[in-house]
């Protein structure tokens, strides 16, 4: 492939010739040095190299230029949603200072409008749903494509496949809906049952019986939401394994799942921590599931069995409508956080898988 | 030459299938016997018993037959197999919940009527969701409009010119598919509704729509222009063509296909969206076909407004847009598929 | 193909002829046999409805080296894919037939696959040690797969399989470095070492000096020399010349628009020099291949 493109490499090429430069190699016997030459062939100068050039023609110009502008756009649609939010919510950060972060109260009913605003309880609220998503989903969707990839029967394996991917596009209120009516009930029994034999653990333990709409519920919808697309990505990965290593184990003896053990799973390892990385970028910035399942207070809630919590997308939700123009700042302000928060993760999520493709090779 | 009948003797034969199945209805027995005989109860003991149950069947006898190293193979084929089916379950159940629920609200009047005459609390046969449906597909075809160009050049750029900044434009739009949708939505609220004299009206949820949608499209549709044989490309070289004819004539019309299965999934990734549309559509109860003045409903907004109205009847109404959504989703990705896997026609 | 067999004339005169290389071959004589013997028995073998592999009969004699040859696209990596079952992972395979090792067929209902590949192991074409572990690791990675509980000293046995290999003296200092630093011929002989850590009975070998330089190419053939005093050994190979190196016998396949067939088979020097079947004549002759 690159040896195709490297002829099509420049629009602008034109021709040009240079010549000489000195000797390289030992000289022949008339120059008067010397003439222990051990070679017997006759040294010529190695020439500079030519540059290859053509005349540009105005409709590659156009086209490349056009290319390249449109896709500049996207640097200049990202630049501008970031600068957008952090001009808008910059009053805010001011106002506020550090607190912003720090602090856990949002002051929606002060007189100005100007808070003071915090958002500390939705960022741990955020970083603790996607604890638990992460925790129950990424375990299922490594099981889930080792069992694609390696167990499933032919005939089964392509239906499953595209099941899995149909999951990514169910509407995330149906989720949302979903978890609310239907989830709720069970995900309140599991969590009596975990408080019951778990409470000593702190993080378990529930200062009240207060059990519904808790992170936890919130945590395994997410879980559920992120299942396609970290399935996705460590079924790629897993069916990249090169085949002679497979072989190799096999024909050591192994049974599937030492083989798997042997050779899947270290190669794969990377790839599945770029997958779920990716999947905790979605779950950080997932609203209407989360607004749906979730009694948003805005207090500080590590114990994740508890009835509360909430996360900054959905806080953004829950204000935005009613909200005064200075509060509006501060919602803007969040945005922002949250915006670079998705951004970072993402960016390094795709940094690993990149390079945990490229590496197996 | 002689010849046998081929057979597959690695493959279990009936024989051998007949203890697994008969330990497997072992396991369904024990576990409903353990239920009945001891505190626990819930679907999470009999699922947690009916694995330990059958994985420790099928272990007992793998050990008898091969020892113990089978033993552990069998134990880590039930783990995957329970992985898969934890995933698989709530899938079944969204569809099932949503039909079940939805279905009741379903009548030929809810997608031909608008909600002039009605509102969340009314009964069931009346009022409807064209206007939602008309809306979304609206919304739909300006995204469509505004983000494909853009993607599409970005995609071309990336796989055929493949500029110094490519590595980073690449970086860029991965990074571009993890803005969350609330900031997409806000974004379009602050920039051009707050400032401005403009309203929430269709174009502005488009915008905000495509936004989200141009990383998606992009991405596929590199994926599928690298896809085409770099043969083709030389060969149009090869015949003096520029470098825009060879890719307008030979290269797009090659990935056609996989360039609409693109667009298709691009599509289906908006269509359900909720967050980006609840700051930027306003609100409608009939249909508006000015894309610029005035709310446009939709059915997200729709299936919000019944959730929030709190009362039955919204509830019910919101879980019938949700299958109609649901049904346009699916529809949506079974078109791609289908796109995606057929061959260019050569003539 | 230059080399032309002289039909006529004693061989041995002609050292550089394929017949003569091959019966200047020292062989040990007299040993009791080692290894085991494996024998296949009107093995077919399928690819969906495709029959690439059709009665094919041959006896692996128990300490002996035998060469499969012939042109590309004959059957032979199928079939000797099918003395360890390998065949049955791709997944539209099929297979008639038995193969039996020491009397057993390995095909028979309720036989432990995995078992049977520690009793007949494999080297493959291109190198494949395990990336993720040391060179030491490699080595013992059979009996870790296998969970073989090692009674004896395990630095002993990496000791023991690296010289059989012919790799000791290259690796003993650096035990620890990772295996992708080797040399291709050196990963290799890594790879026999591997196959040699659990034990076999046979050692399958499915083209094992056609990814490497000649230098490499020898120092194998030396270790298969080697390796034959304590087992059997079957191996594919294009390399008429090194089928004469290396070989006791050697069967010639042939797919001639049809399924691959064993055409012939029979001690190596005969093979080269007096071939019964018209086909191998010209094969071993270069007319084609």
């Amino acid at each position: 492939m690159a040896k195709g493109r490297a002829f099509v490499r420049r629009a602008y090429l034109h021709v040009s010739f240079t010549f000489c430069s000195p000797f390289t190699r030992l000289p022949v016997a008339d120059s008067g040095e010397d003439p222990q030459v051990s070679s017997t062939l006759i040294e010529r100068a190695i020439p500079e190299k030519r540059e290859l050039t053509t005349k540009p023609r105005p409709s590659d110009v156009a086209f490349r230029a056009t290319l390249n502008v449109m896709s500049y756009s996207s640097l200049l649609i990202l630049t501008i949603i970031g600068g957008f939010l952090a001009f808008r919510g910059f009053g805010a950060f001011k106002h506020n200072g550090l607190g912003f972060i720090t602090n856990v109260d949002w002051n929606s009913s002060s007189g100005d409008g100007n808070g003071p605003y915090g958002m500390a309880a939705m960022l741990t609220g955020t970083l603790m749903i996607s604890a638990v998503a992460l925790l129950i989903g990424v375990p299922i969707s490594v099981l889930t494509a080792l069992f694609l990839t390696y167990y499933a029967p032919e005939g089964l394996k392509k239906s499953l496949v595209t099941v899995v991917d149909l999951m990514a596009s169910f509407p995330s209120i149906l989720y949302g809906l979903w978890g609310f009516i239907v989830l709720a009930p069970m995900a309140t029994y599991w969590a009596k049952l975990v408080y019951k034999y778990l409470h000593w653990i702190p993080v378990f333990n529930v200062p009240g019986p207060a059990f519904e709409r808790s992170p936890f519920l919130a945590g395994i919808v997410l879980a559920i939401m992120i299942i396609p697309i970290v399935t996705s990505v460590s079924r790629e990965i897993f069916a990249q394994t090169p085949l002679e290593r497979i072989q190799a184990a096999y024909a050591l003896g192994a049974t599937k799942w030492g083989m798997i053990r042997a050779v899947v799973l270290p190669f794969g390892a990377s790839g599945v921590v770029g997958g779920a990385m990716l999947g905790l970028g979605r779950a950080l910035g997932e609203t209407v599931a989360v607004y749906s399942v979730l009694n948003i207070v805005f207090k500080i809630n590590w114990q994740v069995l508890y009835g509360f919590g909430g996360n900054v997308a959905s806080m953004i939700v829950l204000k935005f409508g009613e909200a005064s123009f200075n509060e509006k700042k501060a919602l803007l302000a969040a945005g922002f956080v949250l915006f670079v928060m998705t951004l970072l993760v993402n960016m390094i999520a795709n940094t690993v898988v990149q390079r945990a493709v490229k590496s197996g090779k | 030459m002689t010849q046998l009948a081929p057979r597959k003797p690695w493959k279990a034969s009936r024989a051998d299938l007949i203890p697994v199945i008969g330990a497997l209805i072992l396991a369904v027995v024990a576990s409903f016997a353990v239920v009945a005989f001891t505190p626990m109860k819930g679907k999470i003991a009999y699922a947690l018993l009916f694995f330990i149950f059958g994985a420790g069947f099928q272990m007992a006898l793998k050990y008898r037959d091969y020892g113990r190293r089978a033993a552990i193979d069998s134990l880590a084929g039930s783990v995957a197999i329970s992985g898969a089916v934890l995933a698989f379950t709530p899938v079944l159940s969204l569809l099932l919940t949503a039909i079940v629920k939805g279905f009741k609200g379903l009548s030929f009047g809810f997608f031909v009527h608008d909600m002039s005459v009605a509102n969340y609390q009314s009964p069931l046969n009346q009022g409807g969701v064209f206007p939602a449906i008309v809306g979304t597909l609206y919304l739909i075809i300006l995204a469509t409009a505004m983000s494909l160009p853009l993607a599409i050049l970005t995609a071309l750029y990336l796989t055929e010119i493949k500029g110094k900044a490519a590595g980073f434009i690449q970086f860029l739009v991965q990074a571009m598919s993890g803005i969350p949708s609330i900031v997409a939505g806000v974004f379009i609220y602050s920039a051009l509704l707050l400032t401005t004299s403009l309203r929430g009206s269709t174009i502005m949820g488009a915008l905000a729509l495509a936004i989200l949608m141009i990383p998606t499209v992009t991405r596929t549709a590199q994926e599928v222009l690298l896809l085409v044989p770099q043969d083709l490309r030389e060969a149009g070289q090869a015949l003096g063509a520029t470098q825009w004819k060879t890719v307008a004539t030979i290269v797009v019309p090659a990935a056609r296909n996989g360039l609409i299965t693109a667009v298709i999934l691009g599509i289906a990734r908006i269509a359900g969206e909720t967050a980006p549309l609840l700051f930027t559509i306003g609100v409608s109860n009939r249909v508006n076909w000015n894309p610029f003045v005035g709310g446009q409903a939709s059915l997200p907004i729709y299936i919000w407004g019944g959730l929030g109205d709190g009362s039955q009847t919204g509830i019910d109404r919101a879980w019938s847009a949700i299958l109609v959504l649901l049904i346009i989703v699916l529809t949506l990705f079974v078109i791609a598929r289908v796109f995606g896997t057929r061959k260019v026609k050569t003539k | 193909m230059e080399t032309r067999v002289n039909m006529s004339t004693d061989n041995s005169s002609q050292p550089n002829s394929l017949a003569g290389v091959a019966a200047a071959r020292q062989r040990v004589p007299g040993n009791a046999p080692l290894g085991s013997g494996l024998e296949a028995r009107e093995v077919h073998a399928w690819f969906g409805s495709h029959l690439a592999l059709a009665n094919v009969s041959l006896d692996f004699a128990a300490g002996t080296v035998t060469a499969l040859i012939g042109p590309s696209g004959c059957g032979k990596s199928t079939f000797i894919r099918t003395l360890n079952r390998m065949h049955e992972f791709i997944p539209s395979a099929a297979m008639a037939g038995e193969v039996l090792l020491d009397g057993k067929d390995i095909y028979a209902a309720g036989t432990d696959v995995t078992k049977i590949r520690l009793q007949i192991g494999m080297v493959f074409q291109k190198p494949n040690p395990f990336p993720s572990m040391t060179i030491g690791e490699n080595v013992l990675a059979g009996l870790k797969l296998a969970q073989i509980k090692y009674d004896g000293n395990k630095n002993d046995l990496l000791e023991e399989c690296l010289t059989r290999a012919g790799l000791w003296n290259e690796v003993k200092d650096r035990l620890g470095a990772h295996a992708g630093g080797l040399s291709g011929g050196q990963q290799q002989r890594l790879c026999i070492a591997r196959s040699l850590a659990v034990n076999p009975k046979v050692l399958l070998m499915d083209e094992p000096c056609s990814a490497l330089d000649p230098g490499s190419t020898l120092r194998i053939e030396d270790t298969i020399s080697q390796l034959s005093k304590t087992m059997t050994i079957v191996i594919v190979t294009h390399n008429m010349q090194q089928a004469a190196r290396v070989s006791d016998y050697t069967a010639f396949f042939l797919a001639d628009g049809g399924p691959g067939q064993m055409i012939e088979v029979g001690p190596t020097n005969e093979m080269f020099s007096r071939p019964k079947d018209e086909r191998t004549e010209n094969y071993v002759s270069g007319r084609f291949g």
